[in-house]
């Protein structure tokens, strides 16, 4: 059954995936406060996860990751949704999920990022609605793995089956996040632009310093 | 708050590499191999190196979670798949779905993915009980140093965090705030001011976490690594066994002997002497692992000399 292989295959991919963006990271030059911050960041938002992990879908992380890839960019989106997955479930407990998690997460900071990224504002209607779609495409990258590991066989009917068996925790998820996005968005769209700005403030050198002099 | 927790397990004391190997193969062959005897090959193992590791009350505590989602999944291809040859039920007629047909190769097959998704669920549980995460992300701190500093820098961040939101919900309670009347949805908007609070006070910390680590040179050079846990004769033998079994994987996956067909009927258990002869030697290499692990617990003798 060669369908099989996709298994490994995909799973291997979606790996190779997040140690291709981590080694990107990795080369980029990069100031430690921002480093804390994406940190931070995660932590914070892979905490949500901890305190509402009886009541499956309702937590504030993916609401968080969107408006982290808004505020600074995909790539930091990216890395704090992959982050707080990994991070979380060194509390939570490891599994085939991780890797599904942390691309998820991932790809909603880097779709926070990519859309109303020029524009200074936060449009909480759509955000909200962005936060919703999320709740489900979260659950559909998460069934993925299930969907071509353990049932056969894979088809456009099997998937929606799959995908309704989870349909009530993905509503529950969306639901929770547009309602975090309506409540929440616009004041931590602004706090965290707030300290994005802090981040872009360097000392300034004594080189510059007698540059002004001589001006 | 980890879920990690130091104990004096055989697993621990190896070095995290030759424990990820093994844990990897069995990962791997899980999602590769679906030959029922196959996977009993892989499960009997790990479950007993669970065992030895004193996992098994952790087990059946998760089994609920983990027959759920099987018991879904056995559903989802009871429900959808039309290959099997051996009615075994017809069922009602359900709208966009047909009728339903319960076959015997359905079944079987659901029974296996089933059992399949439990090696996989078993050698996580090994995971979080065995590989000690700082170990971990030490050893991939050399090919990934910022990647590491990140993680390490937000799993110390999440129990502060904790204790920080408990506190902030103590003062605000202390303030008037009221957390524990009303229906949920007032209960879940009454919180939410502490996410706020949060969100401003570890964003302030973080700055002087970076300050910190910048002051402490960071970035200012090229970084000193060293990995402490040498490697010993233990994790030579952990790798071998790790390696034979991969090879003898590959093997079948190549050959078609891990294989197994359903439908339209289901074929014999075992068809060719091959797949007898690699059966047992599969076996026999992941249950190394697993027998040194008991040992260990039990014999001084061979805790001293791996």
């Amino acid at each position: 059954m060669s369908t099989t292989y996709l298994s490994l295959f995909s799973l291997i991919m979606a790996v190779t995936a997040l140690a291709a963006v981590y080694l990107w990271y990795e080369r980029r030059r990069i100031a430690p406060a921002e480093i804390a911050v994406i940190a931070t960041l995660a932590a914070l938002a892979g905490l949500g996860r901890v305190p509402f992990a009886a009541v499956p879908g309702l937590q504030p992380t993916t609401f968080l990751v969107l408006v982290c890839g808004h505020v600074f960019g995909p790539v930091a989106g990216f890395l704090v949704g992959s982050t707080a997955a990994f991070t979380s479930n060194l509390f939570l407990g490891q599994g085939p999920w991780t890797p599904w998690q942390m691309l998820a997460w991932g790809l909603a900071g880097v779709c926070g990022g990519v859309i109303f990224r020029k524009k200074k504002m936060f449009p909480r209607w759509f955000f909200a609605g962005m936060g919703f779609i999320w709740g489900f495409v979260f659950g559909w990258i998460m069934n993925f793995w299930h969907w071509i590991t353990f049932v056969y066989p894979l088809t456009i009917q099997s998937f929606i089956a799959t995908i309704l068996a989870g349909i009530g925790f993905d509503f529950m998820h969306a639901m929770s996040n547009a309602l975090f996005m309506v409540f929440l968005g616009p004041e931590a769209a602004e706090i965290l632009r707030r300290f994005k700005r802090r981040l872009s403030f360097y000392p300034i050198s004594e080189k510059t310093v007698q540059g002004k002099k001589e001006d | 708050m980890l879920i990690f927790q130091e104990k004096d397990l055989f697993f621990q004391a190896l070095h995290p590499a030759a424990t990820l190997a093994y844990l990897a193969v069995i990962v791997a062959g899980a999602v590769t191999l679906c030959h029922p005897l196959f996977l009993l090959a892989l499960f009997i193992p790990v479950f007993t190196a669970l065992a030895a590791s004193g996992g098994l009350d952790d087990w059946f505590q998760k089994a609920r979670f983990f027959f759920a989602l099987i018991a879904m999944l056995a559903l989802i291809n009871i429900l959808i798949n039309r290959l099997g040859g051996t009615v075994l039920l017809y069922g009602p007629v359900l709208p966009g779905l047909g009728r339903i047909t319960v076959t015997l190769e359905t079944l079987v097959f659901a029974l296996v993915m089933g059992f399949r998704l439990l090696t996989v669920f078993t050698a996580f549980m090994l995971y979080n009980r065995t590989v000690n995460p700082d170990r971990a992300l030490s050893m991939f701190a050399k090919l990934f140093p910022r990647s590491a500093l990140l993680v390490a820098l937000a799993t110390k961040t999440i129990p502060y965090l904790l204790r920080k939101l408990q506190s902030a919900g103590e003062i605000a309670q202390c303030r008037g705030a009221n957390f524990h009347t009303g229906s949920l949805f007032t209960r879940i908007k009454n919180r939410l001011p502490l996410i706020r609070v949060l969100l401003i006070s570890s964003l302030e910390d973080s700055f002087n976490i970076g300050e910190s680590i910048q002051a402490r040179a960071y970035g200012s050079g090229s970084r000193t690594s060293y990995f402490r846990h040498r490697w010993r004769f233990g994790d030579t033998l952990i790798f071998i066994a790790s390696f034979f079994a991969l090879s003898i994987i590959i093997l079948s996956l190549g050959r078609g002997w891990g294989g197994y067909s359903f439908y339209p009927y289901l074929e014999k258990i075992i068809i060719s002497p091959h797949q007898a002869a690699v059966l047992p030697a599969l076996f026999v290499m992941l249950m190394i692992p697993a027998l040194l692990a008991w040992g260990w617990n039990k014999w001084n003798f061979l805790r001293w000399k791996i």
